[in-house]
Protein backbone atom coordinates (compact mmCIF):
# COMPACT_ATOMS: atom_id res chain seq x y z
CA UNK A 1 0.00 0.00 0.00
CA UNK A 2 2.81 2.28 -0.61
CA UNK A 3 4.04 2.06 2.98
CA UNK A 4 0.61 4.02 3.79
CA UNK A 5 -1.14 2.66 7.57
CA UNK A 6 -4.45 2.84 6.43
CA UNK A 7 -6.79 1.52 3.57
CA UNK A 8 -9.04 4.72 3.53
CA UNK A 9 -5.69 7.04 2.74
CA UNK A 10 -4.72 4.79 0.18
CA UNK A 11 -7.99 4.50 -1.36
CA UNK A 12 -7.64 9.02 -1.52
CA UNK A 13 -4.72 8.69 -3.11
CA UNK A 14 -5.74 6.39 -5.62
CA UNK A 15 -9.53 7.67 -5.82
CA UNK A 16 -7.50 11.24 -6.32
CA UNK A 17 -5.28 9.85 -9.23
CA UNK A 18 -8.41 7.88 -10.57
CA UNK A 19 -10.53 11.19 -11.06
CA UNK A 20 -7.57 12.96 -12.36
CA UNK A 21 -7.01 10.23 -14.65
CA UNK A 22 -10.60 9.65 -15.76
CA UNK A 23 -10.66 13.89 -16.56
CA UNK A 24 -7.67 13.67 -18.50
CA UNK A 25 -8.86 10.61 -20.85
CA UNK A 26 -12.68 12.44 -21.11
CA UNK A 27 -10.53 15.50 -21.93
CA UNK A 28 -8.89 14.08 -24.77
CA UNK A 29 -11.36 11.88 -25.88
CA UNK A 30 -14.02 14.71 -26.14
CA UNK A 31 -10.91 17.43 -27.55
CA UNK A 32 -13.00 18.25 -30.36
CA UNK A 33 -16.62 17.80 -29.76
CA UNK A 34 -19.65 20.16 -28.70
CA UNK A 35 -18.05 22.76 -30.46
CA UNK A 36 -20.09 25.61 -32.06
CA UNK A 37 -19.12 24.79 -35.64
CA UNK A 38 -21.53 22.41 -37.54
CA UNK A 39 -19.44 19.39 -39.00
CA UNK A 40 -18.79 20.26 -42.64
CA UNK A 41 -20.38 18.05 -44.80
CA UNK A 42 -18.93 15.19 -46.89
CA UNK A 43 -18.51 15.68 -50.27
CA UNK B 1 -7.08 29.21 9.97
CA UNK B 2 -5.15 32.02 9.51
CA UNK B 3 -2.31 31.52 6.92
CA UNK B 4 -1.91 35.05 6.18
CA UNK B 5 0.24 35.33 9.17
CA UNK B 6 2.87 32.37 8.82
CA UNK B 7 4.45 33.49 5.91
CA UNK B 8 7.34 35.62 7.02
CA UNK B 9 9.29 33.02 8.57
CA UNK B 10 10.22 31.70 5.34
CA UNK B 11 10.68 35.56 3.45
CA UNK B 12 13.68 36.09 6.14
CA UNK B 13 16.28 33.75 4.50
CA UNK B 14 15.96 34.88 1.38
CA UNK B 15 17.56 37.53 -0.88
CA UNK B 16 15.24 40.49 -0.40
CA UNK B 17 16.90 42.48 -3.46
CA UNK B 18 16.24 39.10 -5.87
CA UNK B 19 13.01 38.80 -4.58
CA UNK B 20 11.89 41.91 -4.99
CA UNK B 21 13.16 42.43 -8.34
CA UNK B 22 11.24 39.03 -9.74
CA UNK B 23 7.80 41.10 -7.93
CA UNK B 24 8.32 44.05 -10.16
CA UNK B 25 8.80 41.60 -12.83
CA UNK B 26 5.76 39.96 -11.53
CA UNK B 27 3.49 42.82 -11.18
CA UNK B 28 4.94 44.37 -14.59
CA UNK B 29 3.52 40.94 -16.66
CA UNK B 30 0.48 41.21 -14.60
CA UNK B 31 -0.08 44.57 -15.39
CA UNK B 32 0.25 43.82 -18.88
CA UNK B 33 -2.34 41.27 -18.95
CA UNK B 34 -4.50 43.58 -17.35
CA UNK B 35 -3.90 45.95 -19.97
CA UNK B 36 -4.93 43.45 -22.12
CA UNK B 37 -7.96 42.80 -20.75
CA UNK B 38 -8.97 46.63 -20.72
CA UNK B 39 -8.18 47.01 -24.63
CA UNK B 40 -10.56 43.85 -25.26
CA UNK B 41 -13.32 45.17 -23.10
CA UNK B 42 -15.93 46.88 -24.86
CA UNK B 43 -19.24 46.06 -23.73
CA UNK B 44 -20.97 45.11 -20.43
CA UNK B 45 -21.15 41.25 -22.05
CA UNK B 46 -16.86 41.62 -21.81
CA UNK B 47 -16.69 43.48 -18.37
CA UNK B 48 -18.69 40.70 -16.41
CA UNK B 49 -18.59 37.49 -18.94
CA UNK B 50 -14.97 38.34 -20.71
CA UNK B 51 -17.34 38.40 -23.93
CA UNK B 52 -17.89 34.92 -23.98
CA UNK B 53 -15.29 33.65 -25.65
CA UNK B 54 -12.38 33.25 -23.64
CA UNK B 55 -9.76 30.06 -24.36
CA UNK B 56 -10.66 26.51 -22.69
CA UNK B 57 -7.21 26.75 -21.14
CA UNK B 58 -7.65 30.34 -19.55
CA UNK B 59 -11.25 29.29 -18.25
CA UNK B 60 -10.10 25.92 -16.66
CA UNK B 61 -6.76 27.95 -14.91
CA UNK B 62 -9.23 31.16 -13.96
CA UNK B 63 -11.73 27.99 -12.37
CA UNK B 64 -8.79 26.12 -10.52
CA UNK B 65 -6.73 29.43 -9.31
CA UNK B 66 -9.75 31.12 -8.32
CA UNK B 67 -10.65 27.76 -6.08
CA UNK B 68 -7.53 27.03 -4.41
CA UNK B 69 -6.29 30.05 -2.45
CA UNK B 70 -3.39 30.88 -0.07
CA UNK B 71 -5.32 28.94 2.45
CA UNK B 72 -5.72 25.98 0.77
CA UNK B 73 -2.02 25.56 -0.15
CA UNK B 74 -0.76 26.75 3.46
CA UNK B 75 -3.51 26.86 5.74
CA UNK B 76 -4.77 23.31 5.26
CA UNK B 77 -1.13 21.75 4.53
CA UNK B 78 -0.25 22.34 8.00
CA UNK B 79 -3.85 20.83 9.06
CA UNK B 80 -2.86 17.95 7.25
CA UNK B 81 1.12 18.36 9.02
CA UNK B 82 -0.77 18.14 12.26
CA UNK B 83 -3.36 15.60 11.67
CA UNK B 84 -2.34 13.67 8.44
CA UNK B 85 -3.70 12.28 4.69
CA UNK B 86 -7.22 12.49 5.91
CA UNK B 87 -6.98 15.57 4.03
CA UNK B 88 -6.41 13.37 0.37
CA UNK B 89 -10.14 13.01 0.92
CA UNK B 90 -10.66 16.78 0.24
CA UNK B 91 -8.46 16.71 -2.75
CA UNK B 92 -10.75 13.70 -4.24
CA UNK B 93 -13.92 15.71 -3.27
CA UNK B 94 -12.49 18.80 -5.07
CA UNK B 95 -11.57 17.10 -8.32
CA UNK B 96 -14.62 14.70 -8.24
CA UNK B 97 -17.07 17.02 -7.54
CA UNK B 98 -15.28 20.91 -7.67
CA UNK B 99 -14.13 19.78 -11.42
CA UNK B 100 -15.85 16.19 -12.78
CA UNK B 101 -19.54 17.30 -11.53
CA UNK B 102 -18.88 21.11 -11.85
CA UNK B 103 -18.17 20.99 -15.47
CA UNK B 104 -19.94 17.66 -16.98
CA UNK B 105 -23.03 18.12 -14.89
CA UNK B 106 -23.53 21.92 -14.50
CA UNK B 107 -21.36 24.20 -16.68
CA UNK B 108 -22.63 22.51 -20.04
CA UNK B 109 -25.91 23.71 -18.45
CA UNK B 110 -25.64 26.69 -17.23
CA UNK B 111 -23.81 27.96 -20.00
CA UNK B 112 -26.02 26.91 -22.73
CA UNK B 113 -29.69 27.97 -20.21
CA UNK B 114 -27.30 31.59 -19.71
CA UNK B 115 -26.69 32.18 -23.26
CA UNK B 116 -30.63 31.68 -24.06
CA UNK B 117 -31.05 34.07 -21.38
CA UNK B 118 -28.80 36.23 -21.43
CA UNK B 119 -27.60 36.18 -18.25
CA UNK B 120 -24.27 37.72 -17.39
CA UNK B 121 -24.18 36.80 -13.40
CA UNK B 122 -24.92 34.19 -11.16
CA UNK B 123 -27.58 36.19 -9.76
CA UNK B 124 -29.35 37.37 -13.29
CA UNK B 125 -28.91 33.73 -14.01
CA UNK B 126 -31.04 32.83 -10.91
CA UNK B 127 -33.19 35.44 -11.32
CA UNK B 128 -33.96 35.14 -15.10
CA UNK B 129 -34.17 30.99 -14.80
CA UNK B 130 -37.04 32.21 -12.27
CA UNK B 131 -38.54 35.24 -13.81
CA UNK B 132 -37.93 36.96 -10.44
CA UNK B 133 -36.09 40.32 -10.05
CA UNK B 134 -36.57 39.93 -6.48
CA UNK B 135 -35.10 36.72 -6.81
CA UNK B 136 -31.60 38.07 -8.71
CA UNK B 137 -31.34 40.91 -5.53
CA UNK B 138 -31.97 38.29 -2.97
CA UNK B 139 -28.83 36.07 -4.15
CA UNK B 140 -26.87 39.30 -5.19
CA UNK B 141 -27.09 40.52 -1.56
CA UNK B 142 -26.52 37.50 0.05
CA UNK B 143 -23.41 37.37 -1.97
CA UNK B 144 -22.21 41.09 -1.51
CA UNK B 145 -22.76 40.41 2.30
CA UNK B 146 -20.68 37.57 2.87
CA UNK B 147 -17.74 37.53 0.08
CA UNK B 148 -16.16 40.62 1.60
CA UNK B 149 -15.33 38.10 4.40
CA UNK B 150 -13.81 35.92 2.54
CA UNK B 151 -12.19 38.01 -0.10
CA UNK B 152 -10.46 40.31 2.90
CA UNK B 153 -8.52 37.37 4.13
CA UNK B 154 -7.38 36.12 1.10
CA UNK B 155 -6.33 39.92 0.56
CA UNK B 156 -4.82 39.99 4.67
CA UNK B 157 -3.01 36.90 3.62
CA UNK B 158 -1.34 38.93 0.28
CA UNK B 159 -0.81 42.07 2.83
CA UNK B 160 1.31 40.01 5.08
CA UNK B 161 3.42 38.52 2.92
CA UNK B 162 4.33 41.76 0.90
CA UNK B 163 4.90 43.05 4.73
CA UNK B 164 7.00 40.54 5.35
CA UNK B 165 8.93 40.18 1.93
CA UNK B 166 9.66 44.11 0.95
CA UNK B 167 10.09 44.86 4.75
CA UNK B 168 7.13 47.95 4.61
CA UNK B 169 4.21 48.12 6.91
CA UNK B 170 1.19 46.14 6.56
CA UNK B 171 -0.98 49.49 6.04
CA UNK B 172 1.31 50.26 2.70
CA UNK B 173 1.44 46.65 1.99
CA UNK B 174 -2.06 46.59 2.04
CA UNK B 175 -1.97 49.42 -0.03
CA UNK B 176 0.37 48.06 -2.85
CA UNK B 177 -1.54 45.10 -3.08
CA UNK B 178 -5.17 46.56 -3.66
CA UNK B 179 -3.69 48.80 -5.85
CA UNK B 180 -2.31 46.20 -8.11
CA UNK B 181 -5.47 44.05 -7.74
CA UNK B 182 -7.91 47.07 -8.44
CA UNK B 183 -6.48 48.41 -11.18
CA UNK B 184 -6.79 45.32 -13.22
CA UNK B 185 -9.94 44.07 -12.15
CA UNK B 186 -11.63 47.29 -12.33
CA UNK B 187 -10.23 47.94 -16.05
CA UNK B 188 -9.52 44.57 -17.15
CA UNK B 189 -12.47 43.70 -16.28
CA UNK B 190 -13.56 39.37 -16.41
CA UNK B 191 -11.01 39.19 -19.40
CA UNK B 192 -8.06 40.58 -16.85
CA UNK B 193 -8.86 38.43 -14.38
CA UNK B 194 -8.90 35.66 -16.51
CA UNK B 195 -5.63 36.52 -18.08
CA UNK B 196 -3.84 36.75 -15.10
CA UNK B 197 -5.66 33.87 -13.27
CA UNK B 198 -4.19 32.23 -16.07
CA UNK B 199 -0.77 33.15 -15.34
CA UNK B 200 -0.84 32.91 -11.97
CA UNK B 201 -2.32 28.86 -12.23
CA UNK B 202 0.49 27.67 -14.27
CA UNK B 203 2.77 29.17 -11.16
CA UNK B 204 1.16 27.85 -9.06
CA UNK B 205 1.16 24.58 -10.72
CA UNK B 206 4.73 24.84 -11.21
CA UNK B 207 5.48 25.70 -7.69
CA UNK B 208 3.89 23.41 -6.35
CA UNK B 209 5.09 20.24 -8.24
CA UNK B 210 8.54 21.46 -7.44
CA UNK B 211 7.58 21.24 -3.57
CA UNK B 212 6.27 17.66 -3.88
CA UNK B 213 8.94 16.21 -6.13
CA UNK B 214 12.05 17.53 -3.81
CA UNK B 215 10.49 16.77 -0.92
CA UNK B 216 9.89 13.08 -2.05
CA UNK B 217 13.38 13.25 -3.02
CA UNK B 218 14.96 14.76 0.31
CA UNK B 219 12.62 11.97 2.15
CA UNK B 220 14.28 9.14 -0.15
CA UNK B 221 11.41 8.08 -2.19
CA UNK B 222 7.90 7.63 -2.30
CA UNK B 223 7.67 4.33 -0.45
CA UNK B 224 9.97 5.13 2.08
CA UNK B 225 8.84 8.64 3.35
CA UNK B 226 5.02 7.09 3.57
CA UNK B 227 6.49 3.93 5.88
CA UNK B 228 8.21 6.26 8.01
CA UNK B 229 5.20 8.51 8.66
CA UNK B 230 3.55 5.50 9.64
CA UNK B 231 6.07 4.82 11.23
CA UNK B 232 5.35 7.97 13.59
CA UNK B 233 2.01 6.84 14.58
CA UNK B 234 2.47 5.94 18.09
CA UNK B 235 3.86 9.41 18.36
CA UNK B 236 0.31 10.64 18.07
CA UNK B 237 -0.87 9.72 21.35
CA UNK B 238 2.53 10.15 23.49
CA UNK B 239 3.55 13.42 22.06
CA UNK B 240 0.44 15.00 21.26
CA UNK B 241 -2.31 14.49 23.45
CA UNK B 242 -4.58 17.15 22.45
CA UNK B 243 -4.90 16.08 18.83
CA UNK B 244 -5.21 11.98 20.20
CA UNK B 245 -8.09 13.41 22.60
CA UNK B 246 -9.75 14.94 19.42
CA UNK B 247 -9.70 11.27 17.19
CA UNK B 248 -5.61 11.45 15.63
CA UNK B 249 -4.31 8.15 15.78
CA UNK B 250 -1.09 9.07 12.99
CA UNK B 251 -0.64 10.46 9.79
CA UNK B 252 -1.49 7.93 7.38
CA UNK B 253 -4.22 7.06 8.85
CA UNK B 254 -8.21 8.49 9.08
CA UNK B 255 -9.15 9.67 11.98
CA UNK B 256 -11.00 7.62 14.89
CA UNK B 257 -14.25 7.01 14.12
CA UNK B 258 -17.09 9.61 15.20
CA UNK B 259 -14.42 11.88 16.69
CA UNK B 260 -14.06 15.04 16.82
CA UNK B 261 -12.11 15.72 14.13
CA UNK B 262 -13.59 12.71 11.88
CA UNK B 263 -16.64 14.82 12.21
CA UNK B 264 -14.60 18.01 11.13
CA UNK B 265 -12.45 15.92 8.04
CA UNK B 266 -16.18 14.48 7.10
CA UNK B 267 -18.75 17.22 7.68
CA UNK B 268 -17.18 20.84 7.41
CA UNK B 269 -14.64 19.91 4.45
CA UNK B 270 -15.18 16.83 2.72
CA UNK B 271 -18.79 17.96 2.36
CA UNK B 272 -18.53 21.20 3.43
CA UNK B 273 -15.39 22.71 1.37
CA UNK B 274 -16.32 19.58 -1.19
CA UNK B 275 -19.57 19.66 -1.97
CA UNK B 276 -19.51 23.44 -1.32
CA UNK B 277 -17.43 24.25 -4.14
CA UNK B 278 -20.10 23.75 -6.82
CA UNK B 279 -22.41 26.45 -5.67
CA UNK B 280 -19.61 29.49 -5.51
CA UNK B 281 -20.64 31.96 -7.53
CA UNK B 282 -17.24 33.16 -8.79
CA UNK B 283 -16.88 29.60 -10.13
CA UNK B 284 -20.12 29.19 -11.81
CA UNK B 285 -19.56 32.11 -13.55
CA UNK B 286 -16.78 30.70 -15.15
CA UNK B 287 -19.16 28.21 -17.34
CA UNK B 288 -21.16 30.85 -18.72
CA UNK B 289 -17.22 32.46 -20.34
CA UNK B 290 -16.76 29.81 -22.91
CA UNK B 291 -18.30 29.93 -26.25
CA UNK B 292 -19.13 26.09 -26.46
CA UNK B 293 -19.06 22.49 -24.80
CA UNK B 294 -15.97 21.94 -26.64
CA UNK B 295 -14.17 24.45 -24.69
CA UNK B 296 -16.12 22.81 -21.10
CA UNK B 297 -14.69 18.88 -22.38
CA UNK B 298 -10.81 20.75 -22.57
CA UNK B 299 -11.06 22.47 -19.77
CA UNK B 300 -11.76 19.27 -17.46
CA UNK B 301 -8.45 18.08 -18.66
CA UNK B 302 -6.84 21.19 -17.53
CA UNK B 303 -8.87 21.77 -14.26
CA UNK B 304 -8.07 18.42 -12.60
CA UNK B 305 -4.44 18.17 -12.91
CA UNK B 306 -4.62 21.66 -11.70
CA UNK B 307 -6.25 20.89 -8.28
CA UNK B 308 -3.94 17.11 -7.92
CA UNK B 309 -0.84 19.33 -8.22
CA UNK B 310 -1.51 21.95 -6.42
CA UNK B 311 -4.11 20.82 -3.58
CA UNK B 312 -3.06 17.34 -3.88
CA UNK B 313 0.86 18.33 -3.43
CA UNK B 314 0.17 20.80 -0.25
CA UNK B 315 -0.92 18.01 1.87
CA UNK B 316 0.61 15.38 1.29
CA UNK B 317 3.86 17.85 1.95
CA UNK B 318 2.49 19.00 5.52
CA UNK B 319 2.08 15.51 6.17
CA UNK B 320 5.26 14.16 5.16
CA UNK B 321 7.03 17.31 6.71
CA UNK B 322 7.12 15.32 10.29
CA UNK B 323 9.37 12.62 9.10
CA UNK B 324 11.92 15.60 7.84
CA UNK B 325 11.11 17.81 11.59
CA UNK B 326 11.73 14.16 13.44
CA UNK B 327 14.40 12.76 12.08
CA UNK B 328 16.92 15.62 10.76
CA UNK B 329 18.43 18.35 13.12
CA UNK B 330 16.13 21.10 11.84
CA UNK B 331 13.41 19.25 13.84
CA UNK B 332 15.62 19.17 17.61
CA UNK B 333 15.15 21.54 19.83
CA UNK B 334 16.75 21.27 23.47
CA UNK B 335 17.79 18.17 22.31
CA UNK B 336 14.45 16.27 21.72
CA UNK B 337 13.21 15.62 18.01
CA UNK B 338 10.07 17.52 17.15
CA UNK B 339 7.26 16.52 14.98
CA UNK B 340 5.94 18.99 12.48
CA UNK B 341 3.63 21.10 14.53
CA UNK B 342 6.13 21.00 17.47
CA UNK B 343 8.42 22.43 15.69
CA UNK B 344 5.77 25.02 14.22
CA UNK B 345 5.22 25.89 17.91
CA UNK B 346 1.89 24.80 17.86
CA UNK B 347 1.27 26.91 14.56
CA UNK B 348 -0.24 24.44 11.64
CA UNK B 349 -0.21 27.34 9.33
CA UNK B 350 3.98 27.91 10.16
CA UNK B 351 4.35 24.21 8.86
CA UNK B 352 4.71 24.28 4.54
CA UNK B 353 6.55 27.81 5.15
CA UNK B 354 8.73 26.33 7.71
CA UNK B 355 9.57 22.83 5.79
CA UNK B 356 10.89 25.18 2.69
CA UNK B 357 12.99 27.11 4.80
CA UNK B 358 14.43 24.18 6.28
CA UNK B 359 14.22 21.61 4.06
CA UNK B 360 14.71 23.10 0.47
CA UNK B 361 16.85 25.23 -1.37
CA UNK B 362 17.10 29.13 -1.34
CA UNK B 363 15.98 28.86 -5.04
CA UNK B 364 12.35 27.16 -3.74
CA UNK B 365 12.02 30.31 -1.80
CA UNK B 366 11.46 31.96 -4.46
CA UNK B 367 9.00 29.86 -6.38
CA UNK B 368 7.28 29.30 -3.44
CA UNK B 369 7.02 32.86 -2.95
CA UNK B 370 5.60 33.93 -6.13
CA UNK B 371 3.15 30.74 -5.58
CA UNK B 372 1.53 32.12 -2.40
CA UNK B 373 1.06 35.39 -4.34
CA UNK B 374 -0.03 34.09 -6.97
CA UNK B 375 -2.94 31.97 -4.98
CA UNK B 376 -3.98 35.33 -3.09
CA UNK B 377 -4.35 37.59 -6.27
CA UNK B 378 -6.04 35.28 -8.54
CA UNK B 379 -8.66 33.85 -5.66
CA UNK B 380 -8.97 37.88 -4.41
CA UNK B 381 -9.62 39.57 -7.84
CA UNK B 382 -12.06 36.66 -8.08
CA UNK B 383 -14.21 37.40 -5.72
CA UNK B 384 -13.69 41.24 -6.27
CA UNK B 385 -14.85 41.10 -9.97
CA UNK B 386 -17.98 38.82 -8.51
CA UNK B 387 -18.79 41.12 -5.25
CA UNK B 388 -18.31 44.05 -7.76
CA UNK B 389 -20.70 42.76 -10.52
CA UNK B 390 -23.47 41.71 -7.99
CA UNK B 391 -23.70 45.21 -6.29
CA UNK B 392 -22.79 47.31 -10.12
CA UNK B 393 -24.63 44.77 -12.31
CA UNK B 394 -27.80 42.99 -10.05
CA UNK B 395 -27.91 45.20 -7.15
CA UNK B 396 -28.24 48.39 -8.85
CA UNK B 397 -30.18 47.27 -11.79
CA UNK B 398 -32.43 45.40 -9.93
CA UNK B 399 -33.44 48.20 -7.87
CA UNK B 400 -33.88 51.37 -9.62
CA UNK B 401 -34.85 49.34 -12.62
CA UNK B 402 -32.27 50.52 -15.31
CA UNK B 403 -32.44 48.63 -18.56
CA UNK B 404 -29.36 49.02 -20.09
CA UNK B 405 -26.18 48.02 -19.00
CA UNK B 406 -23.53 50.33 -18.20
CA UNK B 407 -19.50 49.65 -18.16
CA UNK B 408 -19.13 52.55 -15.43
CA UNK B 409 -21.72 51.14 -13.25
CA UNK B 410 -19.97 47.94 -13.11
CA UNK B 411 -16.28 49.58 -12.22
CA UNK B 412 -17.81 51.74 -9.66
CA UNK B 413 -19.58 48.30 -8.04
CA UNK B 414 -15.84 46.85 -8.42
CA UNK B 415 -14.23 49.58 -7.07
CA UNK B 416 -16.82 49.48 -4.25
CA UNK B 417 -16.80 45.86 -3.54
CA UNK B 418 -12.92 46.27 -3.26
CA UNK B 419 -13.54 49.05 -0.69
CA UNK B 420 -15.79 47.11 1.53
CA UNK B 421 -13.23 43.96 1.66
CA UNK B 422 -10.00 46.80 2.57
CA UNK B 423 -12.43 48.31 5.23
CA UNK B 424 -12.99 44.51 6.54
CA UNK B 425 -9.66 43.52 5.87
CA UNK B 426 -8.48 47.02 8.22
CA UNK B 427 -10.69 46.67 10.97
CA UNK B 428 -11.03 42.78 11.58
CA UNK B 429 -8.49 40.51 13.50
CA UNK B 430 -7.83 37.85 11.49
CA UNK B 431 -9.26 35.07 13.48
CA UNK B 432 -12.72 36.22 13.34
CA UNK B 433 -12.02 37.03 8.99
CA UNK B 434 -11.36 33.43 8.60
CA UNK B 435 -14.36 32.03 10.47
CA UNK B 436 -16.10 34.64 7.80
CA UNK B 437 -14.67 32.22 5.10
CA UNK B 438 -15.92 29.24 6.62
CA UNK B 439 -19.23 30.54 7.49
CA UNK B 440 -19.56 31.84 3.22
CA UNK B 441 -18.94 28.47 1.99
CA UNK B 442 -21.27 26.69 3.86
CA UNK B 443 -24.11 29.73 3.76
CA UNK B 444 -23.49 29.55 -0.15
CA UNK B 445 -23.66 26.08 -0.31
CA UNK B 446 -26.87 25.28 1.92
CA UNK B 447 -28.70 28.77 0.08
CA UNK B 448 -27.64 28.09 -3.93
CA UNK B 449 -26.94 24.69 -3.99
CA UNK B 450 -30.60 23.25 -4.54
CA UNK B 451 -31.75 26.65 -6.53
CA UNK B 452 -28.92 26.30 -8.53
CA UNK B 453 -29.77 22.04 -9.33
CA UNK B 454 -33.02 22.95 -9.72
CA UNK B 455 -32.44 25.81 -12.16
CA UNK B 456 -30.61 23.60 -14.20
CA UNK B 457 -32.62 20.07 -14.38
CA UNK B 458 -35.81 20.51 -12.49
CA UNK B 459 -38.55 22.04 -14.67
CA UNK B 460 -41.03 21.81 -12.10
CA UNK B 461 -39.14 24.14 -9.74
CA UNK B 462 -41.05 27.03 -8.81
CA UNK B 463 -40.29 31.02 -7.99
CA UNK B 464 -41.48 30.90 -4.49
CA UNK B 465 -40.05 27.40 -3.82
CA UNK B 466 -36.89 28.71 -4.53
CA UNK B 467 -37.54 31.85 -2.65
CA UNK B 468 -38.44 29.79 0.61
CA UNK B 469 -35.23 27.07 -0.50
CA UNK B 470 -32.76 30.00 -0.15
CA UNK B 471 -34.59 31.56 2.80
CA UNK B 472 -34.58 28.09 5.04
CA UNK B 473 -30.50 27.52 3.66
CA UNK B 474 -29.18 30.62 4.61
CA UNK B 475 -31.67 30.95 7.81
CA UNK B 476 -30.60 27.08 9.44
CA UNK B 477 -27.19 28.20 8.06
CA UNK B 478 -26.92 30.86 10.56
CA UNK B 479 -28.90 29.42 13.38
CA UNK B 480 -26.62 26.34 13.17
CA UNK B 481 -23.27 28.60 12.96
CA UNK B 482 -24.54 31.13 15.97
CA UNK B 483 -26.25 28.14 18.23
CA UNK B 484 -24.97 24.57 17.26
CA UNK B 485 -21.71 24.42 15.63
CA UNK B 486 -19.22 25.29 18.64
CA UNK B 487 -16.55 26.89 16.69
CA UNK B 488 -18.06 29.97 15.62
CA UNK B 489 -20.70 29.80 18.53
CA UNK B 490 -18.28 29.98 21.04
CA UNK B 491 -16.19 32.66 18.72
CA UNK B 492 -19.60 35.06 18.37
CA UNK B 493 -20.71 34.18 22.01
CA UNK B 494 -24.70 35.12 21.04
CA UNK B 495 -25.35 32.09 22.45
CA UNK B 496 -23.25 32.35 25.61
CA UNK B 497 -24.81 35.59 25.98
CA UNK B 498 -28.43 34.56 25.54
CA UNK B 499 -28.43 31.44 26.89
CA UNK B 500 -25.85 30.98 29.14
CA UNK B 501 -23.66 28.10 27.51
CA UNK B 502 -21.81 27.71 24.47
CA UNK B 503 -23.74 26.00 22.55
CA UNK B 504 -27.58 24.81 22.41
CA UNK B 505 -26.67 21.12 21.97
CA UNK B 506 -23.68 19.80 23.59
CA UNK B 507 -24.52 15.82 23.23
CA UNK B 508 -21.59 14.64 20.89
CA UNK B 509 -21.40 15.14 17.32
CA UNK B 510 -23.41 17.98 17.72
CA UNK B 511 -21.53 20.53 18.19
CA UNK B 512 -18.83 19.45 15.57
CA UNK B 513 -21.12 18.68 12.82
CA UNK B 514 -20.86 21.57 10.20
CA UNK B 515 -24.56 23.35 9.83
CA UNK B 516 -24.25 22.26 5.84
CA UNK B 517 -24.63 19.40 7.10
CA UNK B 518 -28.26 19.97 8.20
CA UNK B 519 -28.87 23.13 6.23
CA UNK B 520 -28.63 21.39 2.99
CA UNK B 521 -30.95 18.84 3.14
CA UNK B 522 -33.30 21.06 4.59
CA UNK B 523 -33.21 23.92 2.19
CA UNK B 524 -33.69 20.73 -0.65
CA UNK B 525 -36.78 19.52 0.91
CA UNK B 526 -37.93 22.93 1.36
CA UNK B 527 -37.40 23.33 -2.12
CA UNK B 528 -39.81 19.99 -3.38
CA UNK B 529 -42.61 20.44 -0.73
CA UNK B 530 -42.85 24.01 -1.83
CA UNK B 531 -42.86 23.22 -5.72
CA UNK B 532 -45.58 21.08 -5.69
CA UNK B 533 -47.82 23.19 -3.84
CA UNK B 534 -47.79 26.22 -6.13
CA UNK B 535 -48.30 26.73 -9.76
CA UNK B 536 -46.18 25.14 -12.76
CA UNK B 537 -44.00 27.86 -14.73
CA UNK B 538 -44.89 28.69 -18.02
CA UNK B 539 -44.38 25.71 -20.72
CA UNK B 540 -43.54 29.07 -22.88
CA UNK B 541 -40.36 29.96 -20.28
CA UNK B 542 -39.06 26.63 -19.88
CA UNK B 543 -38.85 25.88 -23.59
CA UNK B 544 -36.98 29.36 -24.27
CA UNK B 545 -34.82 27.91 -20.91
CA UNK B 546 -34.37 24.93 -22.17
CA UNK B 547 -34.19 25.08 -26.01
CA UNK B 548 -30.51 23.75 -26.61
CA UNK B 549 -30.78 21.11 -24.56
CA UNK B 550 -33.50 18.67 -26.04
Amino acid sequence: MLGLGDWWIFSAIVGCLAVTAFGVVYGICNWNKGGENPPREKR
Amino acid sequence: MSPELSLFGAACSMNTAVLFSLIVLYVLLIGYLGWRGWKRTRSGQDYLLAGRSVHPFVMAMSYGAAFISTSALVGFGGIAGEFGMGLMWLVFMNIAFGIVVAFLGFGRRTRSIGQNLNAQTFPEFIGKRFRSNGLKILVALIIFLFIPLYSSVVLISGARFLQEVMMIRYSWALVIFVTVVAIYVIFGGLKGVMYVDALMGSIMIFGMLTLLVLCYAKLGGIVNAHQALTDLAPLAAERLPHEFALGHRGWTVMPEFNSVWWWTLVSSLMLGVGIGALAQPQLAVRFMTVKSTRELNRAILVGSVFILCTAGSAYMVGALSNVFFFHTDKGIASGVRQLAIEAAGGNPDLIIPMFIREALPSLVLYVFSLTMLSAAISTMSSLFHVTGSSIGHDLCRGISGMRRDSLLANRIGVAFGIFVSVVFAMVLPPGFVARGTAIFFGVAAASFLPAYVAALYWKRATRIAVWSSITVGVSVSLFGLVFLHRKEAAGLGICQALFDRTELISIHPWPFVDPFVYALPLSILTLIAVSFFTPKPSEQHLRRCFQRNK
